[in-house]
């Protein structure tokens, strides 16, 4: 009795969908990824990385000391900045970013989240997905300073780049199960018919912008700290930093989430039966753990890539990846036409 | 800003709580906060494992510096990260001479750094002037920003580096350096320094 | 080219303009008049030397003279590469003047900044001469000279009071 109720407001919809998977799932997956970068990146190099604020986790618990200790520090608003924006950006950039896992369903049935009968899921989700960038720039030009500036230049380059390859490369899947409705795409790919599988080249694409367009490693150029100092976030400190940093991982999140869904076949190893347990709780973490695990892919690729430069970064998005996406598409369309899928 | 640096400088009654007036609800909460549920204990624990070093390279001990955080000595054990930007950091390591142009630099960047920081100055020259002791161009750093630790040597090798961030994480542990700033607004242990003679006049149009 | 063959050349473009010409071991030191300086200098660019690597200047006190000293050489040509012309000016110590090269070699615009620094050597013609590693009072004390008394013991010359 106790344990069904405990059970059934856990499983309340709104509350697991936003705020256990998409806020806690979401911080705690981004300081996961962290962590693993900096002990990635500290093992290629031959180094032990963080350890001793918790020997036994394997340093991890340095991510939560770095986290207390930004909210507790002093938070400078220089005089030069335009106040409202300064502070309302960073908070409002969270916000927007966490939006999209309201439009996707991360388990099949209607009566745990409506948007799972929803037929244009997938448009708004990558809808909402191409929004935060934009207040990324509204960030560099609040600061008023010359690297904050340069950097949110930088960063509406390569949006501009990689957000058509994005949306191109997800999109296919939409073309070869011709649905816009998530569930039906994930439904589509039940028996390891994984789109991942089927369309790699569509999968490499998608892989390759998300990458670029949340400024992870290999590209991280907007951040490039020998160039501009950092980037669009030069002049934030304390809370407000903590906000930009966790905001763009919490993106990368969002992207792993919904490529997690349309490339790798969703809770395809299992069915979701009907009460809540395997109906939606099962299944929405076997779906974190596959974006986990892409979190962690795209964080060693830190350790093991040097950086590129802006031309050679636009120079790949319009030479390599955007050619890339619509072969993908083409090839989607493709399995559609033979009824492979 | 008042009196001291962060603080309201506004002497409030401590005796009645005014609904409106946020300086002296901020203050009680930051006291209850802090004083009876230990958060303070928390707050220097985490500073002591995030102290993120900015990189002011003035001289040659520049390269132990990067020995430090290389592979064979590796600091980023006790969660020193070096950084970039004076923005987000807690820490400056003032690694060698300074000269009189750098000293307006070396203030500049301190000024940027958010509360609490801390300071730690390496090498003969940053002690006493070092190989330059009567150089014309020399400013020691104590005259410029307040140090907490000095490492001799010259240059110090990586491992002494890594005992002053350790004996830095003990000072903070033990004199509860970053909680009783958030209570005070100030540092309780020293003075903050002015410059004797105005640093940056040179660079001033 | 060997050196003599250099030196020939150097010899053969200066004309008169060389009051002397010293030869050391892949060195020579070409010494001119103040106001030959320009002429000189375009005359040893247009044989080939393309780049100064150091601006510098001596002080003789005794004899009451500065001598300012352009080392030159070359990136283009390979024979002239091996040698380093050392292009001299004599200049009084009361009123050391003399014609800036920046706009025959670019690259000494900065070693001009040093030197008008350290020794108050005025550059007609620089496009921009302040000091470049000084303050402007350390500046004007002009420090690299020989009169600049470096004091000896001075380690507690900078303790503020409340220490004292």
């Amino acid at each position: 009795m106790v344990l069904e109720t405990i059970l059934y407001l856990i499983a309340y919809p709104p509350l697991w969908q936003v705020l256990v998977v998409g806020f806690v799932g979401g911080l705690l997956l981004a300081m996961v990824a962290i962590w693993f970068e900096r002990k990635a990146a500290a093992r290629v190099q031959r180094r032990i990385g963080p350890y001793w604020a918790s020997p036994r986790l394997g340093g991890f618990m340095n991510i939560v000391a770095d986290m207390v200790r930004y909210v507790t520090q002093q938070v400078i608003i220089p005089t030069t900045v335009d106040k409202v924006a300064f502070i309302v950006t960073p908070v409002a950039m969270l916000v927007i970013t966490i939006l999209p896992v309201a439009f996707i369903p991360l388990s099949p049935h209607n009566l745990y989240w409506p948007v799972a009968s929803m037929d244009y899921s997938l448009l708004v989700a990558l809808a909402l997905t191409t929004l935060p960038p934009l207040l990324a720039v509204v960030l560099g030009w609040a600061s008023n300073n010359k690297f904050s500036i340069i950097g949110s230049l930088r960063e509406s380059y390569v949006i501009t780049a990689y957000e058509l390859v994005a949306v191109l490369a997800i999109l296919s899947a939409a073309a070869s199960t011709l649905s816009f409705n998530v569930v039906h795409i994930v439904e589509a790919q039940q028996p390891l018919k994984w789109l991942a599988l089927l369309n790699p080249i569509a999968f490499l694409a998608a892989f390759l912008a998300v990458l670029m367009s949340t400024s992870a490693f290999p590209f991280e150029i907007p951040e490039s700290e020998h160039e501009v100092v950092a980037g669009p976030y030069t002049e934030y400190s304390g809370v407000l930093y903590a906000l930009n940093m966790g905001g763009g991982y919490i993106r990368r999140f969002v992207y792993s989430l919904l490529i997690a869904l349309v490339f790798l076949g969703g809770w395809a190893p299992l069915t979701p039966g009907l009460d809540p347990l395997t109906g939606l709780i099962i299944p929405s973490l076997v779906v974190l753990a596959k974006a986990a695990i892409l979190m962690l892919v795209m964080s060693f690729l830190r350790a093991v890539y040097g950086r590129y430069r802006l031309d050679q970064a636009l120079d790949a998005a319009w030479r390599l990846a955007l050619p890339l996406a619509l072969i993908g598409l083409g090839w989607s369309i493709m399995l559609a036409y033979v009824n492979l899928i | 800003m008042g009196s001291r640096l962060g603080g309201t400088g506004v002497e409030e009654p401590v005796d009645r709580v005014y609904v409106g007036n946020i300086n002296v609800t901020a203050r009680r909460a930051r006291e209850l906060l802090l004083g009876k549920l230990k958060l303070g204990d928390v707050i220097d624990w985490a500073t002591t494992f995030s102290l993120w070093p900015v990189h002011l390279l003035t001289s040659c001990c520049g390269a132990e510096f990067a020995a430090t955080w290389s592979p064979r000595f590796d600091a980023e054990q006790y969660g020193a990260l070096p950084w970039v930007a004076p923005r987000q950091t807690n820490l400056i390591i003032i690694e060698g001479t300074v000269t009189r142009k750098m000293a307006c630099a070396l203030r500049i960047t301190y000024e940027q750094m958010p509360h609490p920081k801390f300071v730690i100055a390496m090498g003969a020259c940053a002690l006493d002037g070092g190989l330059f002791y009567n150089s014309y161009n020399i400013v020691r750093p104590w005259e410029v920003v307040p140090v907490d630790i000095y490492i001799p040597g010259c240059p110090p090798p990586p491992e002494a580096v890594a005992r002053a961030i350790i004996e830095l994480r003990r000072k903070i542990r033990e004199k509860k350096l970053a909680s009783r700033w958030l209570v005070e607004g100030w540092r309780h242990d020293r003075e903050p320094v002015k410059p004797v003679d105005d640093v940056c006049k040179w660079w001033r149009p | 080219m060997n050196l003599e063959e250099v030196v020939e050349l150097i010899r053969g473009a200066l004309g008169d303009l060389a009051k002397e010409i010293t030869v050391r071991k892949g060195y020579v030191e070409v010494v001119v008049n103040p106001g030959d300086v320009v002429t000189a200098a375009t005359k040893l660019k247009e044989l080939g030397f393309d780049h100064v690597k150091s601006v510098t200047a001596v002080d003789y006190p005794k004899e009451s003279r500065i001598r300012v000293t352009y080392h030159v050489s070359s990136y283009l040509r390979d024979d002239l590469a091996r040698v380093i012309v050392g292009l001299s000016v004599d200049l009084s110590r009361e009123n050391p003047v003399m014609d800036s090269l920046v706009g025959v070699w670019r690259s000494s615009e900065f070693q001009e900044r040093e030197v008008y620094e350290f020794f108050g050597v005025v550059f007609k013609g620089h496009p921009d001469l302040r000091p470049l590693l000084l303050i402007p009072e350390l500046a004007e004390k002009r420090v690299l000279r020989k009169d600049f008394i470096v004091r000896e013991e001075s380690i507690y010359e900078g303790v503020p009071h409340r220490y004292q």
